[in-house]
Protein backbone atom coordinates (compact mmCIF):
# COMPACT_ATOMS: atom_id res chain seq x y z
CA UNK A 1 0.00 0.00 0.00
CA UNK A 2 2.77 2.50 0.83
CA UNK A 3 4.75 1.52 -2.26
CA UNK A 4 1.75 2.17 -4.70
CA UNK A 5 0.60 5.54 -2.55
CA UNK A 6 4.79 6.38 -3.34
CA UNK A 7 4.33 5.29 -6.93
CA UNK A 8 1.32 7.62 -7.23
CA UNK A 9 3.02 10.42 -5.92
CA UNK A 10 5.73 9.57 -8.31
CA UNK A 11 3.04 9.33 -11.15
CA UNK A 12 2.07 12.53 -10.15
CA UNK A 13 5.07 14.36 -9.83
CA UNK A 14 5.72 13.07 -12.93
CA UNK A 15 2.25 14.58 -14.46
CA UNK A 16 2.55 18.00 -13.56
CA UNK A 17 6.29 18.03 -14.86
CA UNK A 18 5.04 17.41 -18.32
CA UNK A 19 2.17 19.88 -17.35
CA UNK A 20 1.07 20.98 -20.88
CA UNK A 21 0.75 17.46 -22.48
CA UNK A 22 -1.30 16.24 -19.09
CA UNK A 23 -3.89 18.70 -19.55
CA UNK A 24 -4.34 18.67 -23.19
CA UNK A 25 -4.70 14.81 -23.24
CA UNK A 26 -7.41 15.00 -19.91
CA UNK A 27 -9.49 17.87 -22.05
CA UNK A 28 -9.90 15.82 -24.88
CA UNK A 29 -10.90 12.88 -22.62
CA UNK A 30 -12.99 14.95 -21.08
CA UNK A 31 -14.76 16.28 -23.82
CA UNK A 32 -15.28 12.75 -25.53
CA UNK A 33 -16.59 11.89 -22.00
CA UNK A 34 -18.72 14.98 -21.87
CA UNK A 35 -20.15 14.46 -25.12
CA UNK A 36 -21.02 10.87 -24.60
CA UNK A 37 -22.20 11.52 -21.18
CA UNK A 38 -24.63 13.87 -22.80
CA UNK A 39 -26.63 11.89 -24.84
CA UNK A 40 -26.64 8.98 -22.13
CA UNK A 41 -27.73 11.45 -19.46
CA UNK A 42 -30.90 13.30 -21.51
CA UNK A 43 -32.02 9.87 -22.88
CA UNK A 44 -32.15 9.36 -19.28
CA UNK A 45 -33.90 11.97 -17.85
CA UNK A 46 -36.55 12.10 -21.23
CA UNK A 47 -36.97 8.20 -20.36
CA UNK A 48 -38.02 9.60 -16.96
CA UNK A 49 -39.87 11.79 -18.41
CA UNK A 50 -42.06 9.33 -20.62
CA UNK A 51 -42.00 7.02 -17.51
CA UNK A 52 -43.33 9.55 -14.75
CA UNK A 53 -46.36 10.12 -17.68
CA UNK A 54 -46.95 7.34 -18.30
CA UNK A 55 -47.70 6.44 -14.35
CA UNK A 56 -50.77 8.62 -14.67
CA UNK A 57 -52.07 7.23 -18.10
CA UNK A 58 -55.03 4.80 -18.08
CA UNK A 59 -54.13 1.12 -19.23
CA UNK A 60 -56.28 2.00 -21.86
CA UNK A 61 -57.35 4.85 -23.33
CA UNK A 62 -60.36 4.84 -25.76
CA UNK A 63 -61.05 7.58 -28.26
CA UNK A 64 -63.58 7.89 -30.94
CA UNK A 65 -63.00 8.70 -34.40
CA UNK A 66 -65.76 10.10 -37.30
CA UNK A 67 -64.54 10.34 -40.59
CA UNK A 68 -60.65 9.85 -39.47
CA UNK A 69 -61.25 12.85 -36.74
CA UNK A 70 -61.50 12.67 -33.11
CA UNK A 71 -65.48 12.80 -32.28
CA UNK A 72 -67.02 12.81 -28.74
CA UNK A 73 -67.61 9.16 -27.15
CA UNK A 74 -71.34 8.33 -26.31
CA UNK A 75 -71.16 7.51 -22.37
CA UNK A 76 -73.79 4.69 -22.84
CA UNK A 77 -71.11 2.24 -23.03
CA UNK A 78 -69.89 2.82 -19.81
CA UNK A 79 -71.57 0.30 -18.32
CA UNK A 80 -71.09 -2.28 -21.22
CA UNK A 81 -66.81 -1.67 -20.90
CA UNK A 82 -67.17 -1.92 -16.95
CA UNK A 83 -68.67 -5.23 -17.51
CA UNK A 84 -65.97 -6.58 -19.57
CA UNK A 85 -63.54 -9.29 -17.59
CA UNK A 86 -60.42 -7.78 -16.62
CA UNK A 87 -61.63 -4.30 -16.64
CA UNK A 88 -61.32 -2.73 -12.89
CA UNK A 89 -62.40 0.95 -13.69
CA UNK A 90 -64.21 2.82 -16.70
CA UNK A 91 -63.76 6.64 -16.04
CA UNK A 92 -65.52 8.59 -18.69
CA UNK A 93 -63.26 12.01 -19.01
CA UNK A 94 -64.39 15.43 -19.60
CA UNK A 95 -61.28 17.62 -20.97
CA UNK A 96 -60.40 20.37 -23.93
CA UNK A 97 -58.44 22.78 -24.74
CA UNK A 98 -60.04 26.82 -24.44
CA UNK A 99 -58.46 29.64 -26.26
CA UNK A 100 -57.68 32.09 -23.58
CA UNK A 101 -57.39 35.98 -24.91
CA UNK A 102 -55.77 37.59 -22.05
CA UNK A 103 -52.89 35.36 -21.91
CA UNK A 104 -53.05 34.65 -25.70
CA UNK A 105 -53.22 30.59 -24.93
CA UNK A 106 -54.98 27.72 -24.78
CA UNK A 107 -55.32 26.24 -21.58
CA UNK A 108 -56.18 22.44 -20.49
CA UNK A 109 -59.97 22.14 -18.89
CA UNK A 110 -60.53 18.56 -17.09
CA UNK A 111 -63.19 18.00 -15.29
CA UNK A 112 -63.12 16.52 -12.29
CA UNK A 113 -64.49 12.72 -11.91
CA UNK A 114 -63.19 11.72 -8.53
CA UNK A 115 -59.77 9.98 -8.15
CA UNK A 116 -57.88 11.98 -10.78
CA UNK A 117 -59.30 15.44 -9.45
CA UNK A 118 -56.02 15.96 -7.70
CA UNK A 119 -53.43 14.10 -10.59
CA UNK A 120 -51.23 12.92 -7.87
CA UNK A 121 -49.57 16.38 -7.48
CA UNK A 122 -48.45 18.46 -4.52
CA UNK A 123 -51.06 21.10 -3.88
CA UNK A 124 -48.65 24.76 -3.63
CA UNK A 125 -51.92 26.73 -1.86
CA UNK A 126 -55.23 25.95 -1.12
CA UNK A 127 -57.07 22.95 -0.76
CA UNK A 128 -58.29 20.46 -3.80
CA UNK A 129 -61.40 20.04 -5.24
CA UNK A 130 -64.15 18.50 -3.47
CA UNK A 131 -66.08 15.83 -5.12
CA UNK A 132 -68.90 17.38 -7.09
CA UNK A 133 -68.01 21.18 -5.92
CA UNK A 134 -69.87 23.56 -8.64
CA UNK A 135 -68.13 26.72 -9.55
CA UNK A 136 -65.01 25.94 -7.97
CA UNK A 137 -61.54 25.43 -9.95
CA UNK A 138 -58.11 24.26 -8.97
CA UNK A 139 -54.89 25.72 -11.21
CA UNK A 140 -51.36 24.52 -12.09
CA UNK A 141 -49.11 26.55 -10.68
CA UNK A 142 -47.57 28.15 -14.22
CA UNK A 143 -51.00 28.97 -15.52
CA UNK A 144 -51.93 30.66 -12.10
CA UNK A 145 -48.60 32.72 -12.49
CA UNK A 146 -49.54 33.65 -16.31
CA UNK A 147 -52.92 35.27 -15.08
CA UNK A 148 -51.63 36.39 -11.94
CA UNK A 149 -54.31 34.78 -9.44
CA UNK A 150 -53.88 33.15 -6.13
CA UNK A 151 -56.72 30.99 -3.94
CA UNK A 152 -59.21 33.37 -3.69
CA UNK A 153 -59.97 35.15 -6.40
CA UNK A 154 -61.99 34.13 -9.39
CA UNK A 155 -61.50 34.21 -12.98
CA UNK A 156 -63.99 34.44 -15.63
CA UNK A 157 -64.51 32.18 -19.22
CA UNK A 158 -65.75 32.86 -22.19
CA UNK A 159 -67.62 29.28 -22.79
CA UNK A 160 -66.35 27.71 -26.17
CA UNK A 161 -69.88 27.33 -27.84
CA UNK A 162 -69.44 30.02 -29.48
CA UNK A 163 -72.10 32.83 -31.74
CA UNK A 164 -74.58 34.07 -29.30
CA UNK A 165 -74.64 30.98 -26.92
CA UNK A 166 -71.24 31.81 -25.59
CA UNK A 167 -71.23 32.39 -21.71
CA UNK A 168 -69.29 33.84 -19.38
CA UNK A 169 -68.32 31.34 -16.36
CA UNK A 170 -66.93 32.30 -13.26
CA UNK A 171 -65.05 30.08 -11.09
CA UNK A 172 -63.79 30.38 -7.91
CA UNK A 173 -59.69 28.98 -7.38
CA UNK A 174 -59.81 27.53 -4.44
CA UNK A 175 -56.25 25.65 -4.92
CA UNK A 176 -52.60 25.60 -7.11
CA UNK A 177 -50.66 22.55 -7.78
CA UNK A 178 -47.67 22.09 -8.37
CA UNK A 179 -45.88 18.96 -10.14
CA UNK A 180 -42.74 17.21 -10.74
CA UNK A 181 -42.97 17.85 -14.23
CA UNK A 182 -44.30 21.11 -15.26
CA UNK A 183 -45.39 19.60 -18.75
CA UNK A 184 -48.66 17.88 -17.23
CA UNK A 185 -49.64 20.56 -15.32
CA UNK A 186 -48.45 23.98 -16.22
CA UNK A 187 -51.59 24.94 -18.06
CA UNK A 188 -53.91 22.93 -16.49
CA UNK A 189 -57.61 24.15 -14.98
CA UNK A 190 -59.62 20.94 -12.65
CA UNK A 191 -63.24 21.77 -12.47
CA UNK A 192 -66.41 20.10 -11.73
CA UNK A 193 -67.49 17.83 -14.64
CA UNK A 194 -70.77 19.83 -14.93
CA UNK A 195 -68.32 23.19 -15.05
CA UNK A 196 -66.17 21.70 -17.90
CA UNK A 197 -69.16 20.74 -20.10
CA UNK A 198 -70.32 23.47 -19.55
CA UNK A 199 -66.96 25.22 -20.19
CA UNK A 200 -66.19 23.18 -23.52
CA UNK A 201 -69.71 23.17 -24.51
CA UNK A 202 -70.34 18.98 -24.05
CA UNK A 203 -73.56 17.61 -23.99
CA UNK A 204 -74.45 15.19 -21.28
CA UNK A 205 -73.69 11.80 -22.13
CA UNK A 206 -70.79 12.35 -24.19
CA UNK A 207 -67.26 12.23 -22.67
CA UNK A 208 -63.86 13.24 -24.59
CA UNK A 209 -62.50 9.55 -24.08
CA UNK A 210 -62.98 6.70 -21.23
CA UNK A 211 -60.16 5.98 -19.17
CA UNK A 212 -60.31 2.29 -18.98
CA UNK A 213 -58.26 0.60 -15.42
CA UNK A 214 -57.74 -2.61 -16.07
CA UNK A 215 -56.43 -5.35 -13.18
CA UNK A 216 -54.07 -6.97 -15.25
CA UNK A 217 -52.11 -5.51 -18.86
CA UNK A 218 -52.35 -8.62 -19.90
CA UNK A 219 -55.78 -8.33 -20.64
CA UNK A 220 -54.84 -5.52 -22.76
CA UNK A 221 -55.35 -6.82 -25.88
CA UNK A 222 -58.27 -9.21 -25.22
CA UNK A 223 -60.49 -6.03 -23.48
CA UNK A 224 -59.60 -3.53 -26.45
CA UNK A 225 -61.12 -6.32 -28.88
CA UNK A 226 -64.11 -6.16 -26.84
CA UNK A 227 -64.18 -2.66 -26.73
CA UNK A 228 -63.34 -2.21 -30.32
CA UNK A 229 -67.18 -4.07 -30.42
CA UNK A 230 -68.73 -2.17 -28.21
CA UNK A 231 -67.78 1.46 -29.36
CA UNK A 232 -68.24 2.26 -33.31
CA UNK A 233 -65.01 3.77 -34.46
CA UNK A 234 -63.00 3.46 -31.47
CA UNK A 235 -59.36 4.36 -31.52
CA UNK A 236 -58.01 2.75 -28.61
CA UNK A 237 -54.30 3.65 -27.23
CA UNK A 238 -52.85 0.85 -24.90
CA UNK A 239 -50.34 2.12 -22.09
CA UNK A 240 -47.74 -0.62 -22.45
CA UNK A 241 -47.27 0.34 -26.45
CA UNK A 242 -47.26 3.76 -26.03
CA UNK A 243 -44.62 2.83 -23.22
CA UNK A 244 -42.46 0.76 -25.76
CA UNK A 245 -42.94 3.44 -28.90
CA UNK A 246 -41.31 6.00 -27.33
CA UNK A 247 -38.58 3.92 -25.02
CA UNK A 248 -37.65 2.65 -28.92
CA UNK A 249 -37.65 5.95 -30.32
CA UNK A 250 -35.56 7.61 -27.37
CA UNK A 251 -33.05 4.49 -27.60
CA UNK A 252 -32.89 4.83 -31.22
CA UNK A 253 -31.97 8.52 -31.20
CA UNK A 254 -29.92 8.04 -28.62
CA UNK A 255 -28.11 5.01 -30.27
CA UNK A 256 -27.47 6.99 -33.83
CA UNK A 257 -25.82 9.91 -31.42
CA UNK A 258 -23.70 7.63 -29.67
CA UNK A 259 -22.84 6.08 -32.81
CA UNK A 260 -21.62 9.31 -34.32
CA UNK A 261 -19.52 10.07 -31.42
CA UNK A 262 -17.59 6.98 -31.62
CA UNK A 263 -14.96 8.47 -33.97
CA UNK A 264 -14.52 11.00 -31.71
CA UNK A 265 -13.46 8.34 -29.34
CA UNK A 266 -11.05 6.61 -31.70
CA UNK A 267 -9.22 9.48 -32.50
CA UNK A 268 -8.81 10.33 -29.26
CA UNK A 269 -7.51 7.07 -28.34
CA UNK A 270 -5.43 7.22 -31.86
CA UNK A 271 -3.94 10.48 -30.70
CA UNK A 272 -2.87 9.33 -26.84
CA UNK A 273 -1.20 6.16 -28.55
CA UNK A 274 0.67 8.86 -30.86
CA UNK A 275 1.06 10.85 -27.45
CA UNK A 276 2.34 8.08 -25.49
CA UNK A 277 5.20 5.89 -27.76
CA UNK A 278 6.88 8.77 -28.27
CA UNK A 279 9.24 8.88 -25.27
CA UNK A 280 10.79 12.81 -25.16
CA UNK A 281 14.57 12.99 -24.53
CA UNK A 282 13.75 14.74 -20.77
CA UNK A 283 11.62 10.93 -19.83
CA UNK A 284 13.98 8.70 -21.60
CA UNK A 285 16.82 10.56 -19.10
CA UNK A 286 14.26 10.49 -15.85
CA UNK A 287 13.63 6.66 -16.84
CA UNK A 288 17.27 6.02 -17.31
CA UNK A 289 17.85 7.30 -13.64
CA UNK A 290 15.70 5.47 -12.12
CA UNK A 291 16.49 2.22 -13.42
CA UNK A 292 20.05 3.48 -12.54
CA UNK A 293 19.24 4.13 -8.53
CA UNK A 294 17.83 0.31 -8.77
CA UNK A 295 14.20 0.73 -9.99
CA UNK A 296 12.83 -2.33 -11.27
CA UNK A 297 10.85 -2.94 -14.36
CA UNK A 298 7.73 -3.57 -12.65
CA UNK A 299 8.05 -0.22 -10.43
CA UNK A 300 8.81 1.89 -13.61
CA UNK A 301 5.73 0.39 -15.26
CA UNK A 302 3.38 0.37 -12.33
CA UNK A 303 4.15 4.59 -12.55
CA UNK A 304 3.84 4.65 -15.92
CA UNK A 305 0.11 3.18 -16.00
CA UNK A 306 -0.82 5.12 -12.39
CA UNK A 307 -0.29 8.19 -14.92
CA UNK A 308 -1.76 6.95 -17.27
CA UNK A 309 -4.91 6.20 -15.06
CA UNK A 310 -5.03 9.22 -13.07
CA UNK A 311 -5.24 10.96 -16.48
CA UNK A 312 -8.08 8.59 -17.68
CA UNK A 313 -10.17 9.33 -14.66
CA UNK A 314 -9.35 12.87 -14.21
CA UNK A 315 -10.56 13.52 -17.17
CA UNK A 316 -13.65 11.23 -17.33
CA UNK A 317 -14.88 12.39 -14.34
CA UNK A 318 -14.75 16.11 -15.21
CA UNK A 319 -16.38 15.34 -18.66
CA UNK A 320 -19.29 13.29 -16.42
CA UNK A 321 -19.88 15.99 -14.47
CA UNK A 322 -19.18 18.75 -17.36
CA UNK A 323 -22.17 16.61 -19.03
CA UNK A 324 -24.68 16.53 -16.11
CA UNK A 325 -24.27 20.44 -16.11
CA UNK A 326 -24.65 20.81 -19.31
CA UNK A 327 -28.13 18.22 -19.25
CA UNK A 328 -29.50 19.70 -15.78
CA UNK A 329 -28.55 23.11 -15.37
CA UNK A 330 -27.70 24.23 -18.62
CA UNK A 331 -30.64 22.16 -20.09
CA UNK A 332 -28.93 20.78 -23.24
CA UNK A 333 -28.96 23.66 -25.50
CA UNK A 334 -28.39 22.36 -29.07
CA UNK A 335 -28.54 18.62 -28.44
CA UNK A 336 -32.40 18.45 -26.88
CA UNK A 337 -33.30 18.90 -30.41
CA UNK A 338 -32.04 15.95 -32.09
CA UNK A 339 -33.38 13.63 -29.24
CA UNK A 340 -36.60 16.01 -28.62
CA UNK A 341 -37.38 15.36 -32.21
CA UNK A 342 -38.35 18.64 -34.50
CA UNK A 343 -41.95 20.33 -33.07
CA UNK A 344 -41.12 22.97 -30.34
CA UNK A 345 -42.66 22.21 -26.67
CA UNK A 346 -45.08 24.21 -25.11
CA UNK A 347 -44.31 25.22 -22.16
CA UNK A 348 -40.15 24.61 -21.80
CA UNK A 349 -39.96 21.01 -20.64
CA UNK A 350 -37.16 21.30 -17.85
CA UNK A 351 -35.30 18.20 -17.07
CA UNK A 352 -35.64 16.47 -13.98
CA UNK A 353 -32.38 15.10 -12.80
CA UNK A 354 -31.98 11.58 -13.44
CA UNK A 355 -28.62 9.82 -13.66
CA UNK A 356 -28.16 5.88 -13.86
CA UNK A 357 -25.42 5.29 -11.53
CA UNK A 358 -24.61 1.96 -13.11
CA UNK A 359 -24.59 4.34 -16.66
CA UNK A 360 -22.03 6.42 -15.31
CA UNK A 361 -19.48 4.55 -13.83
CA UNK A 362 -19.92 2.00 -16.88
CA UNK A 363 -18.95 5.52 -18.98
CA UNK A 364 -16.44 5.96 -16.72
CA UNK A 365 -14.73 2.49 -16.84
CA UNK A 366 -15.12 2.22 -20.56
CA UNK A 367 -13.49 5.08 -21.63
CA UNK A 368 -10.72 4.72 -19.09
CA UNK A 369 -10.28 1.22 -19.82
CA UNK A 370 -9.01 1.81 -23.30
CA UNK A 371 -7.02 4.78 -22.48
CA UNK A 372 -5.16 2.64 -20.02
CA UNK A 373 -4.67 -0.27 -22.36
CA UNK A 374 -3.47 2.18 -25.33
CA UNK A 375 -0.75 3.29 -22.56
CA UNK A 376 0.64 -0.27 -21.84
CA UNK A 377 2.64 -0.61 -24.26
CA UNK A 378 4.90 2.47 -24.56
CA UNK A 379 4.95 1.97 -20.43
CA UNK A 380 6.40 -1.59 -21.20
CA UNK A 381 8.53 -0.17 -23.70
CA UNK A 382 9.89 2.58 -21.30
CA UNK A 383 10.22 0.47 -18.45
CA UNK A 384 13.18 -2.11 -20.09
CA UNK A 385 14.96 0.67 -21.92
CA UNK A 386 18.73 -0.11 -20.70
CA UNK A 387 19.28 2.86 -18.42
CA UNK A 388 23.17 2.81 -19.63
CA UNK A 389 21.50 3.57 -22.94
CA UNK A 390 18.71 6.15 -21.68
CA UNK A 391 21.22 7.87 -20.13
CA UNK A 392 23.93 8.78 -22.95
CA UNK A 393 20.60 9.21 -24.62
CA UNK A 394 20.97 5.86 -27.11
CA UNK A 395 18.35 4.51 -28.56
CA UNK B 1 8.34 23.53 -5.11
CA UNK B 2 5.50 25.11 -3.33
CA UNK B 3 3.38 25.15 -7.01
CA UNK B 4 4.10 21.14 -7.43
CA UNK B 5 2.84 20.56 -3.71
CA UNK B 6 0.01 22.35 -4.32
CA UNK B 7 -0.42 20.59 -7.74
CA UNK B 8 0.10 17.03 -6.03
CA UNK B 9 -2.50 17.88 -2.88
CA UNK B 10 -5.01 19.12 -5.76
CA UNK B 11 -4.76 15.96 -7.83
CA UNK B 12 -4.28 13.01 -4.59
CA UNK B 13 -7.93 15.34 -3.95
CA UNK B 14 -9.87 14.73 -6.91
CA UNK B 15 -8.62 11.04 -7.46
CA UNK B 16 -9.82 9.91 -3.51
CA UNK B 17 -12.79 12.29 -4.50
CA UNK B 18 -13.46 10.10 -7.77
CA UNK B 19 -13.12 6.93 -5.84
CA UNK B 20 -15.90 8.31 -3.23
CA UNK B 21 -17.61 9.02 -6.08
CA UNK B 22 -17.91 6.33 -7.85
CA UNK B 23 -18.38 3.66 -4.44
CA UNK B 24 -21.27 6.60 -3.62
CA UNK B 25 -22.70 6.02 -6.96
CA UNK B 26 -22.61 2.25 -6.95
CA UNK B 27 -23.90 1.91 -3.35
CA UNK B 28 -27.30 4.45 -3.89
CA UNK B 29 -27.77 2.28 -6.70
CA UNK B 30 -28.14 -1.09 -4.68
CA UNK B 31 -29.85 -0.25 -1.68
CA UNK B 32 -33.16 -1.43 -0.73
CA UNK B 33 -35.55 -1.16 2.41
CA UNK B 34 -36.98 -3.97 3.66
CA UNK B 35 -35.73 -7.35 2.75
CA UNK B 36 -37.93 -8.69 -0.59
CA UNK B 37 -39.51 -11.94 -0.31
CA UNK B 38 -38.08 -14.82 -3.12
CA UNK B 39 -39.97 -17.78 -4.33
CA UNK B 40 -39.49 -20.65 -2.32
CA UNK B 41 -38.53 -23.04 -5.12
CA UNK B 42 -36.91 -20.84 -7.65
CA UNK B 43 -35.52 -18.22 -5.82
CA UNK B 44 -36.58 -15.50 -8.08
CA UNK B 45 -38.11 -11.97 -6.24
CA UNK B 46 -42.01 -11.92 -5.78
CA UNK B 47 -42.22 -7.64 -5.96
CA UNK B 48 -40.69 -8.09 -9.93
CA UNK B 49 -44.40 -9.78 -11.06
CA UNK B 50 -46.57 -9.78 -8.18
CA UNK B 51 -49.80 -10.63 -10.50
CA UNK B 52 -48.56 -14.34 -10.91
CA UNK B 53 -47.82 -14.79 -7.13
CA UNK B 54 -48.96 -17.94 -4.84
CA UNK B 55 -48.17 -19.21 -1.68
CA UNK B 56 -48.86 -22.02 1.15
CA UNK B 57 -48.11 -22.94 4.67
CA UNK B 58 -45.29 -25.12 5.17
CA UNK B 59 -45.81 -28.87 7.60
CA UNK B 60 -43.52 -26.65 9.66
CA UNK B 61 -46.27 -23.76 9.73
CA UNK B 62 -43.96 -21.52 7.83
CA UNK B 63 -45.47 -19.11 5.28
CA UNK B 64 -43.93 -19.95 2.04
CA UNK B 65 -44.45 -17.89 -1.30
CA UNK B 66 -43.77 -18.80 -4.73
CA UNK B 67 -43.42 -16.10 -7.98
CA UNK B 68 -46.13 -18.31 -9.85
CA UNK B 69 -48.13 -21.10 -10.01
CA UNK B 70 -46.28 -23.26 -11.63
CA UNK B 71 -43.44 -22.89 -9.00
CA UNK B 72 -46.35 -24.20 -6.53
CA UNK B 73 -47.39 -27.01 -8.07
CA UNK B 74 -43.95 -28.41 -8.26
CA UNK B 75 -43.03 -27.52 -5.15
CA UNK B 76 -46.31 -29.40 -3.79
CA UNK B 77 -45.42 -32.35 -5.44
CA UNK B 78 -41.69 -32.23 -4.25
CA UNK B 79 -40.69 -33.59 -0.91
CA UNK B 80 -40.81 -30.01 0.43
CA UNK B 81 -44.53 -29.87 0.12
CA UNK B 82 -45.34 -33.01 1.92
CA UNK B 83 -48.04 -32.02 4.33
CA UNK B 84 -48.14 -28.38 3.09
CA UNK B 85 -51.65 -26.67 3.74
CA UNK B 86 -53.84 -23.75 2.55
CA UNK B 87 -52.23 -23.11 -1.51
CA UNK B 88 -53.21 -20.09 -2.97
CA UNK B 89 -53.08 -18.66 -6.24
CA UNK B 90 -53.53 -15.40 -7.80
CA UNK B 91 -56.39 -15.31 -9.31
CA UNK B 92 -56.11 -13.79 -13.30
CA UNK B 93 -59.08 -11.86 -13.71
CA UNK B 94 -59.30 -10.07 -9.80
CA UNK B 95 -56.05 -10.34 -9.05
CA UNK B 96 -57.30 -11.80 -5.45
CA UNK B 97 -55.80 -14.58 -3.29
CA UNK B 98 -57.93 -17.52 -3.94
CA UNK B 99 -58.00 -20.87 -2.38
CA UNK B 100 -55.43 -22.77 -4.92
CA UNK B 101 -58.40 -26.22 -5.22
CA UNK B 102 -61.40 -24.09 -6.08
CA UNK B 103 -59.41 -22.11 -9.34
CA UNK B 104 -59.74 -23.35 -12.89
CA UNK B 105 -56.30 -23.54 -14.43
CA UNK B 106 -56.03 -22.69 -18.31
CA UNK B 107 -53.12 -24.18 -20.14
CA UNK B 108 -51.25 -23.31 -23.16
CA UNK B 109 -52.34 -19.69 -23.14
CA UNK B 110 -50.55 -16.95 -25.15
CA UNK B 111 -49.40 -14.87 -22.23
CA UNK B 112 -46.08 -16.03 -20.28
CA UNK B 113 -45.62 -16.07 -16.71
CA UNK B 114 -42.47 -15.39 -14.94
CA UNK B 115 -41.51 -18.30 -15.36
CA UNK B 116 -42.51 -19.15 -18.75
CA UNK B 117 -45.76 -20.79 -20.08
CA UNK B 118 -47.58 -21.43 -16.34
CA UNK B 119 -51.32 -22.74 -15.27
CA UNK B 120 -53.36 -19.43 -15.41
CA UNK B 121 -56.29 -19.52 -12.71
CA UNK B 122 -59.29 -18.51 -13.58
CA UNK B 123 -62.18 -17.74 -10.57
CA UNK B 124 -65.15 -20.13 -12.43
CA UNK B 125 -65.76 -22.57 -15.36
CA UNK B 126 -67.13 -20.37 -17.79
CA UNK B 127 -64.54 -17.23 -17.40
CA UNK B 128 -62.01 -20.46 -17.70
CA UNK B 129 -63.72 -21.63 -20.75
CA UNK B 130 -64.01 -18.17 -22.51
CA UNK B 131 -60.32 -17.33 -21.38
CA UNK B 132 -59.21 -20.70 -23.15
CA UNK B 133 -60.81 -18.82 -26.53
CA UNK B 134 -59.83 -15.68 -25.86
CA UNK B 135 -55.77 -16.69 -25.31
CA UNK B 136 -55.73 -19.67 -27.88
CA UNK B 137 -55.01 -21.58 -24.74
CA UNK B 138 -55.56 -25.67 -24.54
CA UNK B 139 -57.52 -27.17 -22.19
CA UNK B 140 -58.84 -26.12 -18.44
CA UNK B 141 -57.63 -28.12 -15.36
CA UNK B 142 -58.98 -28.53 -12.07
CA UNK B 143 -56.50 -28.41 -9.40
CA UNK B 144 -56.42 -32.29 -9.15
CA UNK B 145 -55.62 -32.72 -12.59
CA UNK B 146 -52.47 -30.82 -12.18
CA UNK B 147 -49.52 -33.56 -11.60
CA UNK B 148 -46.04 -34.49 -12.54
CA UNK B 149 -47.22 -35.26 -16.30
CA UNK B 150 -49.07 -31.39 -16.64
CA UNK B 151 -46.35 -29.67 -15.19
CA UNK B 152 -44.21 -31.47 -18.12
CA UNK B 153 -46.55 -30.89 -20.50
CA UNK B 154 -46.35 -26.97 -19.80
CA UNK B 155 -43.14 -26.51 -21.53
CA UNK B 156 -44.16 -29.04 -24.53
CA UNK B 157 -45.15 -26.20 -26.69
Amino acid sequence: MKRQLALIGYALGALSRRRGRSAAVTAGLALVVGLFGSVLFLGDALRAEVEAGARYLPDLSVQRLVAGRPALVPTDVVGAVRGIPGVRSVNARVWGYLYVPPISANITILGATGREATLHAAMVAGRSLRAGERGACVLGAALAEAIGVEPGDEVSLSSDVGGSDATVHWLRIVGVFHDASALRTADVLITSDADARNLLGVDAGLATDLAVSLTTPDEARVASEKIALLVAGARIVDKQLLRRTYALTLDGRGGLLSAMLLPALAALLLLAWDRLTGLSEAERREIGVLKAIGWEVSEVLTARLWESLLVALGGATLGVLGAYAYVFLAQAPGLAGALYGWSALYPPLRLTPQVDAAQALALIVGVALPFVAVGLVPAWRAATLDPDHALRGGA
Amino acid sequence: MNARRRFLTLSLCSFFLNVLLATVLALSSGCGGKPRVRCERCGMFLDANPRWAAGAVAAGGRDVHFDAPRCLFAWLQSTAGIGAEGPWVTEYYTQHKRPAAFVWYVVGADLTGPMGPDFVPIGDEVGAERFRGEHNARAVLRYDAIDAAALTRLDAH
